[in-house]
């Protein structure tokens, strides 16, 4: 894979800060769009919902409103009930908050397109949209605060792993927070929001009510499920592509090339990782009886074993195309790669879904369940061997971008220490460049000077990294000289001669 | 890496993997009638009536489930620390290349004391 540069486009004539407040107005109004799809998308599931053909009398006229029958209300079906449903007060939310985000657009529209004011409609407006789409997660997580509390250790070590994987420009920590909040909140919350009126469209299409024997009702009921699934599938990975897309439209001065929509596309994943993993830990942990499964199960296959496959390697693989796709530089390009990944994701996760439980099937003839082999061996490695190839993807993509990135440290550090200003020397370079020697610099200070010296030198390393990744980011925007970039660029200069400072005295002291 | 360290680097990987195999096979041959518990979504539950009512189904045990997250978390930090100390062992043997520098890191630390003369080695990353 070779450099190339970000679709910058042809030199701008005019001034350079007149320049980048179009470019902020141009990702702003991308921004407004694409999350107006979704919403329109999440409008069209409603209508559908009320369209649908009615299968018992009295159906309410959205089938989130169904009521569990009297009789079925006590005992273990009542929290599968709440588990499944959609609830009312979050759907109603959900509805005000787009109405109050049409309203913010109208206001919007009467106001300067430039300008700080146009600037916070806009995030306002997007918050408000998609904001209360998270209510169908926080209720999930409220409603097992110990099992999710139980998921951080594991999801903050795979973040942590994440992040580390970048070895230079590295994404900002809230950058990747915020990618884990969208993933654990909204993208949970869209695909719910979705799906739960999904799930009741094709049931009713589907369905065929009490015709027919037992068998072919649970017949129906499984193509419903089927369906639906299918349905879930495309929505989670649309919905991680929004985030992503958001992120780096938010994000936009920072490198994007495959390894940054690789680690937003992950980070999000994880998140949503998160919050299904809370449903499936309370919601397994009752149903033991009928599947084998118990709470304990679920979480070391989904927060322990296969922690990296699912929606995690579903996510990458979204942002890596997304991150390829900004580098190409025609639209149908881009439009070609976005789609093609998309598929891609869509398909690894139904075939998750649909080839795990088959061969499931296919070993319990045996009958006999629940053994060490099978809880520690068996059921995981059939649940991750239909990831596998997407696993290898990502893995082959992260090590091809790598290799660029690494390659391009190398060359923006010797700039940097060939360029005035002192920040990199000639003799920092080689160490700069190399991880292992960044390595072994920062764990032999500590045993010669101390702790406090090592984290210094730690903290100098990184702010000269940063500075060699702004001036690869000025170099492949085509250095247009914008005075927001030079003032960040003498900031970061700035930083490192401190820290330095810092470094040699306390190694002096 | 040399190309010997490296083919010994393989062979042992190779070994261990081999015991591993050899492990399972043990494990499969003593355990045959092993089955799979439930996951996800698409996994539909098999019901079983026996005795009293809905049920009879042996569970993949919570303690056994536990134990493994406790193992694979043991393995990875072994992992992580194993990297560590190759990574450490690099870097020092690559600092030790560094021409006219008995002392690299005071060199890197202390540039003005100890003199500038640089390594400029492309080095492999």
């Amino acid at each position: 894979m070779t450099e190339s540069l970000s679709a910058g486009g042809p030199a701008r004539t005019a001034p350079a800060a007149l320049g980048l407040e179009h470019a902020d107005e141009v990702a702003r109004a991308r921004a407004l769009l694409v999350v107006r799809l979704a919403i329109g998308l999440y409008l069209v599931e409603v209508l559908l919902n009320l369209a649908r053909p009615r299968i018992a009398p009295n159906e309410p006229s959205l089938t989130i409103f169904w009521q569990l029958p009297g009789e079925l209300e006590q005992g273990p079906l009542e929290s599968l009930g709440s588990l499944f449903a959609i609830p009312r007060a979050a759907f109603w939310l959900v509805l005000a908050g787009i109405a109050v985000g049409i309203v913010l657009q109208i206001i919007a529209v009467r106001r300067p397109p430039e300008g700080r004011q146009a600037t916070v409609l806009t995030w306002a407006t997007l918050a408000t949209l998609v904001g209360s789409f998270a209510l169908f997660s926080l209720v999930v997580l409220a409603g097992a605060p110990l099992i999710a509390l139980a998921c951080v250790p594991s999801s903050a070590f795979a973040l942590w792993l994440v992040y580390r994987s970048q070895r230079f420009a590295w994404l900002p920590v809230p950058m990747l927070l915020t990618a884990f909040g969208w993933g654990a909140l909204i993208q949970f919350g869209l695909g719910r929001a979705f799906t739960g009126l999904a799930y009741g469209t094709i049931n009713g299409y589907l369905n065929k009510g009490m015709e027919g024997g037992l068998t072919a009702r649970l017949g129906d009921s499984y193509r419903v499920l089927d369906y639906t699934l299918l349905h879930l599938s495309f929505v989670n990975q649309l919905a991680a592509a929004i985030g992503i897309v958001l992120l780096i439209l938010m994000f936009r001065h920072r490198v994007t090339d495959v390894v940054t929509g690789l680690v937003i596309g992950a980070a999000t994943g994880l998140g949503y990782n998160c919050s299904e993993s809370v449903l499936f830990i309370q919601l397994w942990g009752i149903l033991g009886t009928f599947n084998g499964a118990t709470g304990g199960f679920e979480y070391w296959i989904r927060q322990s074993v296969a922690l990296f496959g699912g929606q995690v390697a579903f996510g990458a693989l979204v942002g890596a195309g997304i991150g390829l796709a900004a580098q190409a530089r025609r639209r149908s390009q881009r439009v070609r790669i976005v789609v093609a990944t998309l598929v891609a994701a869509t398909g690894g996760a139904v075939a998750t879904e649909v080839c795990a439980a088959w061969l499931s099937k296919m070993a319990r003839d045996h009958v006999d369940i629940g053994s060490t082999l099978d809880t520690l061996v068996i059921s995981p490695s059939l649940w991750i061997a239909p990831q596998v190839p997407f696993l290898v993807v990502c893995v082959l993509l992260l090590r091809s971008g790598l290799r660029v990135r690494l390659g391009a440290a190398r060359t923006a550090v010797k700039n940097e220490a060939a360029a005035d200003g002192g920040a990199i020397t000639e003799r920092e370079a080689p160490f700069l460049a190399d991880p292992a020697l960044r390595f072994w610099t920062v764990v032999s200070t500590w045993r010669r000077h101390g702790r406090p010296a090592a984290l210094a030198l730690r903290r100098l390393q990184r702010a000269q990294l940063e500075l060699a990744g702004w001036r690869w980011q000025q170099q492949r925007a085509g250095a247009d000289g914008t005075p927001n970039s030079e003032v960040e660029g003498e900031k970061l200069q700035g930083k490192v001669l401190e820290l330095r400072a810092v470094m040699h005295r306390l190694v002096a002291s | 890496m040399t190309p010997r360290a490296a083919a010994v680097a393989v062979l042992r990987v190779v070994g261990a993997l081999c015991v591993l195999a050899a492990s399972l096979c043990t494990l499969l041959l003593t355990s045959p009638s092993a089955s799979a518990c439930d996951v996800s979504y698409r996994y539909t539950p098999e019901i079983k009536f026996g005795g009293s009512g809905l049920g009879g189904v042996k569970p993949c045990s919570a303690g056994t489930s536990l134990t493994g997250t406790a193992i694979l978390a043991l393995l990875a930090a072994s992992a992580l620390a194993a990297a560590g100390t190759i990574a450490f062992r690099k870097g020092r043997e690559t600092a030790e290349t560094f021409d006219g520098q008995e002392d690299p890191l005071s060199g890197y630390l202390h540039p003005t004391e100890h003199g500038t003369r640089g390594h400029d080695a492309d080095t492999s990353l």
